[in-house]
């Protein structure tokens, strides 16, 4: 049996090539995403020990808020310089050194454009210090240490990006207004050039305090253990002597550097890898399903002829398993060897785009293999399950029998209405070829199905992840356009996600034509337990901005009256807030607000506005929370929009690297851009999806039209052209993959009418993306073309004479 | 004897007056070197227009082989074939198809049909494939004479075996070819229907004054027409004209002793 089952996947070629390439995309995909990322992974964890080791504990001011960075660079609480000493003092301390640090530091270079995507890093300390430095992160690559009040370092990436060396100058804004410095040196972080796509600007510790406005405070004081004493000693006698305002933990848990958001990062992309890699996996696992059914249909005769000279049920069974798991097992161990492939190339590709990573001495884990060869075999062993049960179904008698067109079942039939809705247009258009071709799907629709179905599940996804993206852009679009009634919104670049200084926001007041201008200002409180995002609104900007109040009122002028805070209707569902219930927040400086909620407002699932969780009335807020950065500022003109008003507050910003000025259309559909990445993730999808499916299609199609040879004599005999067979083929292909995405389409409108129902309250509404829809029919009917190639090419170079005497 | 003889010297063009299709000096061989086996060994053969001709054998005789090469099917090791004058030789696949579409007509023991085409369908192929538009007065005119026009709807699998035979005589003479090649025509059919299968054939050669070569070897069949080409080895044996059953048994039995 074993002999049997090897010569039939010999015989049979191209099925089983394909079936092996079905097994090794899914299986490349899987390794080489665990590959690459878990080599990533323990870069980043490398990364995190050459920056943080030499530390021994980390001190800060105490604050409830863990989180303050990306809103409110200032608003964790700062230590007197002092500290430094106290520190330095403390038995078992051998080094102490005061750092200050703001991740809003921006470096414009000769461009005039500012450097990278964020964060950007800036740090004062004192690095001309050489017991010191053993404390720092940073590595000297050329030059000097920055020294003196115009002096900087930055990082080799940045200096490559710019063509920058010592000597050159930049300028560099620390939130507000820009300045210039002199390059002394270029430093690598760790061993690293960079971090990611992110920016380093080092200044000796007097610029930094001044640059940032902290002249007199440090925000972290790191501390190095002297010989034998242990770091959680160390930090034990530090809390004791700083008291109750200091916090001491270790340089890891304070991860200054948001080492963990590379972390994070890193385990995206691996949770995208590995979604495509799973696409792969399940429309393979139909593909292979596929091929083995068409296996055991073209075996009929050999296993009824195997069952009459008395091979057992169980035996014909096990053969066709023994296929399957040698598909299985050559599609691995290939597949492990281009998921490597994949993974270098991957990172080759993520340098190429900036996001230098490290990835140097990439290996596969053994878990990687294991994990690979155990998809790989068992997915095909699943999926020969039906066809297996089938072949051993096959009655001895039917080596006698010639089988005809099977009566189709409920799925069958639904195919065929399918097909031949999709085949009229055909029909119409191909002539002859095109009718055939309609015919022959509407056939054997069951096979139709089959075949058509790896590419469903692919054109599923894309067409419901499509719909609600669309949806959802929808939302984010009237959000602006019915909450924001400003002729401009100023933010910062990196698509205005980041937050506008109010400095800039103030030389904005100045601009010809503005009349006011409002801020929408942001802190992290600590309410409760949980902590929330909150917001105050200035007068200004109360007119140009509104809530949507799903419960309770709105104060007067559409935002919370004294004593008053609005919730969204997100964030009081997740903690269990209702309207008129008291809120205390407690702001990262430690200072108390109290609240009735009186408005429940909807927070839509796509908050471009993004205005927090709390809203607090201006004065209360300003009482208690940071207020120099903005989320975003509100304008108001005189003469409303026009390109010279636009560029009047551009030129009133220009001091101002980074900041952004836009309508609020625009920015609201540049804050939903990151949906194009979703939908570009998804393309990629289907691409994949659309690839492996190809592999089944094209086994159906050779093997009907083996079946077919008599009539395609027939055809021939009666005046057919080799071009007018191919078309037909080509028709019979294009309309087989048709089915598969309008059946996919249907299932994808049906899974996003669900989704958008159940986040009807959160304001989406479903889109139809006639655009995109029409897109993946086209790619579709643009797939079953490349994958009719070979097969029509087979059905056109058959020998008339031979298909008409075949008896 | 009244084997017909074909000068070479004459040019195929006067030739084609009054010649449906010819075949001379044909030769088929297949394989070469010692394994070579020549299935026909250098066959002329003319066939004048409306005369309808049965070439018999026994097996191996080559009489599907000459079939095949005169209908263009096949190519000639060596030798020429020329239907309406035109020598098939200088064709190109593309030439060939086009030329079976209008010039020639087949009929195939069994499987003449495309399954997934109904009986009318199937009838009109030729026309469709060819992008001709069909004349609905003659698509019906030749669906009445065999018969057919009450089940042009049904699809092969509903039609009886002597059916299907018609629709395939329709579907070769929709195009008023040339010639008709009818290989085993009767060969899975019932007397009866053998028989009018038969005598739709024998209608068109009298009525139409179509062409037809018919290979056979049943001499019922061979009745019906107007001479028999006798195949022995892969050479003509002997020819029969105006043939009756009893004729043909007693020249097959000669031909085979």
């Amino acid at each position: 049996m074993r002999r049997l089952a090897f010569a039939d996947l010999r015989a049979h070629r191209l099925r089983t090539l394909l079936s092996v390439i079905a097994v090794v995309l899914g299986v490349a995909l899987v390794s080489g995403a665990m590959t690459l990322t878990g080599t990533m992974t323990r870069a980043a964890s490398s990364l995190s020990a050459s920056a943080y080791d030499g530390v021994d504990a980390a001190v800060q001011g105490r604050s409830p808020v863990k989180r303050t960075t990306d809103l409110e660079g200032a608003s964790r609480p700062t230590l007197p310089a002092g500290t430094v000493a106290r520190v330095a003092e403390t038995p078992g301390v051998a080094t102490a050194a005061g750092e200050v640090l703001r991740d809003d530091v921006r470096i414009t270079g000769k461009g005039g454009k500012v450097s990278g995507d964020g964060p950007y890093f800036g740090v004062g300390f004192p690095f001309t210090d050489p017991s010191a430095r053993r404390l720092s992160a940073f590595h000297l690559d050329r030059g000097a240490w920055p020294s003196g009040p115009r002096a900087i370092a930055i990082d080799v990436g940045t200096a490559d990006r710019e063509g920058l060396s010592p000597g050159d100058t930049v300028r560099v804004s620390a939130g507000g207004a820009s300045h210039a410095f002199r390059v002394s040196g270029l430093v690598r972080f760790g061993n690293v050039k960079a971090l990611g796509t992110a920016t380093t600007a080092l200044f000796d510790l007097p610029t930094g305090q001044q640059l940032f406005g902290r002249p007199g405070r440090v925000d972290s004081v790191l501390a190095a253990a002297g010989s034998g004493v242990p770091p959680a000693v160390l930090r034990a006698r530090l809390g004791r002597a700083l008291g109750a305002s200091a916090q001491v933990i270790t340089a890891r848990s304070q991860d200054r550097f948001e080492l963990d958001g590379l972390k994070q990062f890193v385990s995206v992309i691996q949770s995208i890898l590995l979604a495509l890699g799973i696409v792969a996996v399940v429309v393979g696992a139909f593909t292979i399903a596929n091929a083995l059914s068409m296996a055991v249909a073209q075996q009929q005769r050999t296993l009824a002829l195997l069952r009459s000279v008395g091979a057992t049920r169980r035996q014909v069974r096990r053969m066709v398993v023994l296929q399957a798991l040698a598909i299985g097992i050559a599609g691995s161990l290939a597949g492990l060897v281009v998921g490597f492939g994949l993974a270098q190339g991957l990172a080759s590709l993520f340098d190429a785009l900036g996001l230098s990573l490290p990835t140097a001495g990439m290996q596969i884990s053994a878990g990687t293999v294991i994990a690979a060869l155990a998809i790989g075999t068992i997915v095909p062993l699943l999926a020969a399950l039906r066809p297996a049960r089938k072949a051993a179904k096959v009655a001895p008698a039917a080596a006698l029998r010639d089988a005809g067109d099977p009566a189709p079942g409920i799925a069958g039939r639904v195919v065929r209405v399918i097909a031949s809705v999709v085949g009229a247009p055909a029909a119409r258009l191909g002539g002859v070829a095109g009718m055939l071709a309609r015919r022959n799907t509407m056939r054997r629709p069951g096979r139709t199905g089959s075949t058509a179905i790896a590419l469903t599940i692919g054109v599923t996804l894309v067409a419901a992840v499509a719909i609600v993206v669309s949806g959802l852009k929808g939302t984010a679009h009237r959000q602006v356009a019915d909450h924001i009634s400003a002729d401009y919104v100023v933010a910062s670049q990196d698509k205005g996600w980041g937050p506008a200084s109010r400095e800039a926001l103030h030389a904005v007041s100045g601009a010809q034509g503005v009349r006011r201008v409002g801020a929408v200002v942001l802190d992290r409180a600590l309410v409760g337990r949980d902590e929330a995002t909150v917001a105050g609104v200035d007068s200004a900007a109360t007119s140009m901005l509104s809530y949507d109040v799903v419960s309770g009122t709105a104060g007067p002028g559409g935002v919370p009256g004294p004593g008053q805070a609005y919730v969204t209707n997100r964030y009081a569902k997740a903690h269990g807030i209702a309207l008129g219930d008291q809120l205390d927040l407690r702001s990262a400086t430690g200072k108390l607000v109290s609240a009735r909620v009186s408005a429940i407002t909807r927070q839509p699932a796509i908050d471009v506005l993004g205005v927090g969780d709390v809203t607090l009335p201006w004065v209360a807020y300003k009482a208690a929370f940071g207020t120099k950065l903005a989320r975003f500022g509100l304008v108001d003109t005189a003469d409303g929009a026009s390109p010279d008003q636009r560029a009047a507050i551009a030129k009133a910003m220009r001091a101002f690297p980074g900041a952004y000025v836009q309508t609020p259309e625009r920015w609201g559909a540049d804050q939903a851009s990151w949906l194009d990445q979703v939908l570009a993730i998804i393309v990629v999808m289907l691409a994949l999806a659309v690839v492996v499916s190809l592999l089944g299609i094209i086994n159906t199609l050779a093997l009907s039209v083996v079946e077919r040879t008599r009539e395609i004599g027939l055809l021939r005999a009666a005046g057919m052209t080799r071009r007018q067979v191919r078309r037909m083929v080509r028709w019979e292909s294009v309309l087989t993959a048709l089915v598969g995405a309008g059946l996919g389409i249907a299932a994808g409108l049906a899974l996003a009418a669900i989704v958008t129902a159940l986040l009807a309250d959160q304001g989406l509404a479903f889109v139809l993306p006639g655009g995109i829809l029409l897109a993946i029919a086209f790619v579709a009917a643009a797939a079953g073309i490349v994958a009719a190639v070979i097969p029509a090419r087979r059905a056109s170079r058959m020998d008339v004479l031979a298909a008409v005497t075949i008896d | 004897m009244l084997r017909t003889m074909i000068d070479l010297d004459r040019p195929p063009a006067t030739l084609a007056d009054g010649i449906a299709v010819a075949g001379a000096g044909l030769v088929r061989r297949y394989g070469d070197g010692d394994t070579a086996v020549d299935a026909l060994r250098g066959i002329d053969i003319e066939v004048p227009r409306g005369q309808f001709v049965a070439v018999m054998g026994p097996s191996g005789s080559g009489k599907s082989t000459l079939m095949h090469l005169l209908a263009g099917l096949d190519v000639p090791t060596e030798g020429t074939v020329y239907i309406d004058g035109e020598d098939l030789a200088g064709l190109s696949d593309d030439q060939l198809a086009k030329l079976r579409r209008t010039s020639v007509g087949f009929i195939f023991q069994s499987f003449n049909l495309v399954p997934t085409l109904t009986a009318q369908e199937n009838v009109i192929l030729p026309l469709e494939l060819a992008g001709e538009r069909v004349d609905a007065a003659w698509l019906d005119l030749v669906l009445d004479r065999v018969g057919l026009a009450p089940r042009r709807g049904h699809k092969p699998s509903e039609l009886s075996g002597g059916q299907q035979q018609r629709v395939a005589v329709a579907r070769a003479l929709v195009t008023g070819p040339s010639v008709l090649f009818a290989d085993e025509p009767t060969g899975n059919l019932d007397s009866r229907s053998g028989a009018d299968v038969l005598g739709l054939l024998r209608d068109a050669v009298d009525a139409e004054g179509q062409t037809i070569v018919m290979v056979t070897h049943d001499p019922r069949a061979a009745a019906f027409a107007d001479r028999v080409v006798f195949l022995a080895d892969g050479a003509v044996a002997r020819e029969l004209q105006d043939p009756s059953e009893e004729r043909v048994i007693a020249t097959m039995t000669e031909v085979t002793a």
